[in-house]
Order: C-alpha cells, then structure tokens, then sequence
C-alpha cells in the first residue's frame, strides 16, 4: 500500500430514497461501492445523479432507506469522521476568493486538523501527491481565479484527493476538460481505485466510462436501472434503453469502445 | 509538533504587529486632538501620569472616544470580514444589509419610549434585536449562492423599511427637542461619549469578536461554496448562526452607543485581504485592526475639518465608504455580471 492509502470501506444505499423541496428524486435506490474499484455513475440529465452522490456523500439526508459506511450508518458518523473517509468533489466548482493552487489544495486537508497555512510533514505531503497526480505542481503559486476551466477543474480534483479519503465521489470531473486532459484525469481517477480506494464518477462520456470503468450504474428517472461492468450494461439495447440513443459497440482488443452514434429511427 | 512553512510566516506575519502599532498611534493622535491641542508626548503622559487638567481631558473626555472607536471600528471590520467569507461575496458589510438602520430603529423605539433612561442595557439589547434580523433576513434570502444583485436589493429593502419606520417614530414624537437629539444620534458619532458608554457596549464587543473569530476555519473551506465544505466537516448551520449573531451583536451594541456608523466593515478586509493572500481565516484579525484603524483615523479627521459643529462620523465614513463600494463594483464587473442572480 502507497503512503496516504487509507483503509477503504464499501459505501452502500440501502433501499434509498431522497426528496428535496418535497419532490421525490431519488427512489429505491441499492448499490454498493466496493474498495479498489471505479463505479461509474451514468444516466440522463435530471436522472438525479448528483442528488444521488450528495447522499452517498452524507450530505443529503434520505427520505428513506440508508446510506451505510462499512456497516456503519453514514447518518450516525460524526462530521469529522465522515469528512476524512468521504472526499467529494461537487459538480463545476468555482472558488470564491484569487486563492494560490496550492492554498486551495491544502484545503483538503482540513478534514484532518490541519491548518493550510501551516502544514504539518504529512499533510504537506498529501497535498503534493495530489498536485503530481494532477499535474498541477507548475501552477503552485498561480491564483486559482486566474486559471482556465480545464485547469481549475484539475485544482479542484487535487483539492479531492488531498483528502486521501477511502473514498472518492466526483461530479462530472472531466466534463469541461480537452480530450488529453480527459483521459488524463480518467488514469488518475483508475490509479486511486487501484491503490484501494472506492471510486464513483458521475459522467456523460459513455466511450470513457466504457473504458475506464470497473463497473457501471445507470440512473434513469430516480431509479437504478441497470448496474454491472461495462460489457454487461454498455450493449446497444442497454444504451438506447437508458439513452434513448443507437450506439456503437465495439470490443477491441485493448477494451470496450461504446460511442452514442445517432437517434433512433 | 507541527512546522511552519517559511512562506506562511513571510507572507503578513508582519501585518498583525504593523496593525497594532498603527492602531496605538493613532489612539495616541486621538487623544490630543480636540479644542486642547496636544503634541502627541503630551497627550500620552497625560493618560499615564496625572497632569492636572491636561489628564482630566484625556482621560475622562478623549479616552472614552478613542477606545470607542478602536472597539466599533474592529468590530465592523471583522463582521464585514465574516459576512463576505460567509456570503462568498466582496460585497456583503453589515450597512450593506440595512443592519445599522435597523439597529437604529430597534435603538429609536426605546428611545422614543422613554425606557432607555430607565434601564440603559436595553438599548444595546433592542439595537441588536434590530440588527440580528436584518441580518438573518439577508443571509436567509440571499440563499447559499449569494448572486450580488440579490444581496444589495435585500439590503436595500431592508434599510429602506427601517429608515421609513424610524422616520415614522421621529414624526409621531411629541417633543421636538428629541427629535433633534434622535436625527443627530442616527447619523452616528463619538462626541461626548464617556466611560458609561464604553461599559455599556464593551461586554457586546468581545461577545461579537469571540464568535466572529471562531469562524476562521469554516470560513475558508467556504471558499469552495456549501457542499464542499460541507463535505469537509464544516457545520454550516452552525456557522452561518456565528457569523449572523455575531455581527448582529457586535453592530447592535456599536449602533447603540455611537449611532449609525456604515462602510468600514466594506473597506477593513478589502484593504488587508491581498496582504494575507485572500486567505478568508487569516483575514479575519488583520480586518479587525484595519477597521479599528479606519474608525480611529476617521473620528481624527472630523476633529480637523474647520466646522461650527463638528462633522458627523458617520457621514464621513459614508461619504468616504460609498465611492469605495462604486469602485469595487466596477473593478469587478465582469466578475460579479457572471455571478447567478
């Protein structure tokens, strides 16, 4: 095991359903979240995605069911406990104030006590694994406000994975970055689920879920509507099902490649 | 043991003592200006050695005044910090929310009343009453993405209603002579305040700085809006309750000694925040000194300007306050036209 590889647990919802402003989003929801593994979130927009990772977050109480941390009820764990096993990482963060990167990556480790102004060895060490994950480390001293999308959206992550918490809940990390750096953030996101941390990514990229994914939920209309690897879930049926698309399925010899390629006729 | 990094100790270690030694200076140059001038050697044995009259008037007339406006000016500069970390917004100062006019209202009714001649410590308790619920109302429809046009438009209503109901209570008073007394109060000063004053509004002071203070480290996981701080083990109701009832007290028990005194709480942390790299926790005692300074430094110049009667502090303030928020806006436009609504 790595240095800052904490021991994971696996995150499961229990029958769980939330409402927000009374309105049901989430219904009968179980899945499970196992360490070293990478779980991709899909489903169409409004299909409650994010309402579903606020709550395996802990940050979003269910109507009914529960969220539970490794036989623990997430409810039950106190915020600081929570804080250091969960990292989320919310959907197209902004910063508030021109922050330095490496000020706002050291945020991460306030879960553990720290104080991002005086780091102590350990967390200093955290935030510059996370930095190098990232390939950030050139823009340290950068203002965060003065950054490209892509590259903001590369602090943010840092910020996550400086938390070093077993588990990782990302909102749509690679939706605002270029191809390369697509794919680069996917391999980081793979390598923490290979160090033994339990991975969920909510995404729209149905070709980097397929390719990158150990396993696949789909969310349509607040329900699960299928959930297991990509060869499984990914085929032509199961995404004009999901989708309401015609795709291209095509095992290759160095994975799956799925492209949603046209509506269906 | 944990190491300080060299660089958090470079970058504003020495704000902190610079502030204070400014803030000392300035004190001292309050205490010898006046219609006695004193050089400032003068002014100062006067406060620590018994100088006959020259101690009576420093200490009894000029050291209430000064101590009133280290505690109001530090007061407002670390609510205006507090409530911008909150709001996430460069923009949000108590004045700015209409929490000065309403303290003054809650002030004016128990004054009006009569009852504050009966039971002083009423008035801090209405004018904080008063503040505390222009504030809350603020926070509470700004909503967590506190979008700058919604902030100043409930701030605005906000003080609009408390102005229209205090002028509402000036009218219907029957005796005119409080009337004047009342206007002049409102528009806010530190001329004649003695000792009593100071008693009275001290204890609401540390009250406001204590919790204001305690919010440094959720403020700065704010920087990355609600649910990632949550996420990170901040309890933002909790937080939101501090910083609210805070500036509520610390605004209601300055607005309940010296009157309506605006725009130092805008000014202080803008003036420090680039000097401890916008970091919202480190910002916090730095805005304190800042607005202890600015408050100071302000209740000076009034005593300078050449006037029949002298000019109020709050319309300096104001006056001066006012083109600082103009040009905060405008420096930011292109920032805060993106800002949700």
């Amino acid at each position: 095991m790595s240095a800052g590889t904490p021991s994971a647990h696996s995150l499961t919802a229990q029958d769980l359903a939330v409402s927000l402003a009374g309105r049901a989003i989430l219904s009968e929801v179980d899945c499970a979240l196992h360490p070293g593994e990478l779980l991709a979130l899909l489903g169409p927009n409004g299909a409650g995605k994010t309402t579903l990772v606020r709550a395996l977050a802990g940050l979003l109480p269910p109507a009914a069911g529960q969220v539970r941390l490794g036989g623990r009820d997430l409810a039950a764990l106190g915020r600081h406990e929570r804080a250091r096993a969960i990292a989320y990482l919310p959907q197209g963060g902004t910063v508030a104030w021109p922050l330095p990167v490496k000020a706002v990556v050291a945020l991460g480790r306030l879960p553990h006590g720290a104080e991002p102004d005086a780091l102590a060895p350990g967390d200093h060490a955290a935030v510059a694994r996370a930095m190098r994950a990232t390939d950030i480390e050139a823009l340290a001293e950068r203002s965060v406000l003065a950054l490209s999308g892509g590259e903001r959206a590369r602090v943010l992550l840092a910020r996550a994975l400086a938390v070093e918490a077993g588990v990782l809940l990302c909102d749509e990390p690679v939706a605002t970055l270029d191809p390369q750096h697509q794919l680069a953030v996917m391999d980081v996101l793979k390598a923490e689920a290979r160090q033994g941390r339990a991975v969920a990514v909510v995404m729209h990229d149905l070709a980097l879920a397929a390719r990158f994914a150990d396993r696949i939920a789909i969310l349509k209309g607040g329900r699960l509507v299928a959930q297991g690897a990509p060869r499984e879930v990914l085929t032509r049926a199961g995404v004009a099902h999901a989708f309401a698309v015609e795709a291209l399925v095509e095992e290759r010899d160095d994975g799956l490649l799925v492209l949603p390629w046209r509506l269906p006729r | 043991m944990r190491k300080t990094t060299g660089e958090a100790a470079g970058r504003g270690g020495w704000l902190v003592p610079a502030l204070v030694l400014l803030v000392l200076i300035l004190v001292v140059l309050s205490l010898a200006l006046g219609p006695v001038r004193l050089s400032l050697g003068e002014a100062a044995a006067a406060l620590v050695a018994d100088r006959g009259g020259a101690s009576l008037i420093v200490r009894e007339i000029r050291l209430p005044r000064a101590l009133l406006a280290v505690m109001i000016g530090a007061v407002f500069g670390l609510a205006g910090g507090a409530l911008q970390g909150l709001l996430r917004n460069p923009l949000a100062e108590p004045s700015v929310f209409g929490a000065s006019q309403s303290a003054a209202l809650g002030a004016v009714v128990v004054l009006y009343f009569g009852i504050a001649e009966v039971y002083s410590a009423l008035l801090p308790v209405a004018a904080i009453a008063g503040a505390f619920l222009s504030v809350a109302l603020v926070v509470l429809a700004a909503g967590p993405r506190a979008g700058t046009v919604l902030l100043v438009l409930a701030g605005l209503v906000i003080s609009s209603l408390a102005g229209a109901a205090t002028a509402l209570a000036i009218s219907l008073s029957p005796n005119p002579f409080a009337v004047t007394e009342i206007v002049f109060w409102l528009m806010g000063s530190l001329e004649d305040r003695t000792m009593r004053h100071v008693a009275l509004a001290a204890p609401f002071a540390a009250v406001a700085v204590t919790m204001l203070l305690a919010c440094g480290g959720g403020l700065r996981a704010l920087a990355l809006g609600e649910d990632a701080a949550a996420s990170l083990g901040v309890d933002l109701r909790r937080l939101r309750l501090l910083v609210v009832a805070g500036s509520a007290v610390g605004v209601g028990a300055s607005v309940a000694v010296a009157g309506s005194i605006g725009f130092v709480g805008l000014v202080a942390p803008h003036l420090v925040r680039p000097l401890v790299g916008h970091d919202p926790k480190r910002a916090l005692l730095p805005s304190a000194l800042a607005g202890a300074a600015l408050l100071t430094a302000a209740d000076c110049v009034v005593r300078l300007v050449p006037s029949t009667t002298e000019v109020k502090l709050g319309v300096l303030t104001a006056l001066v306050g006012v083109p600082f928020f103009l040009w905060i806006i405008l420096r930011r436009r292109a920032e805060l036209a993106e800002m949700p609504a």
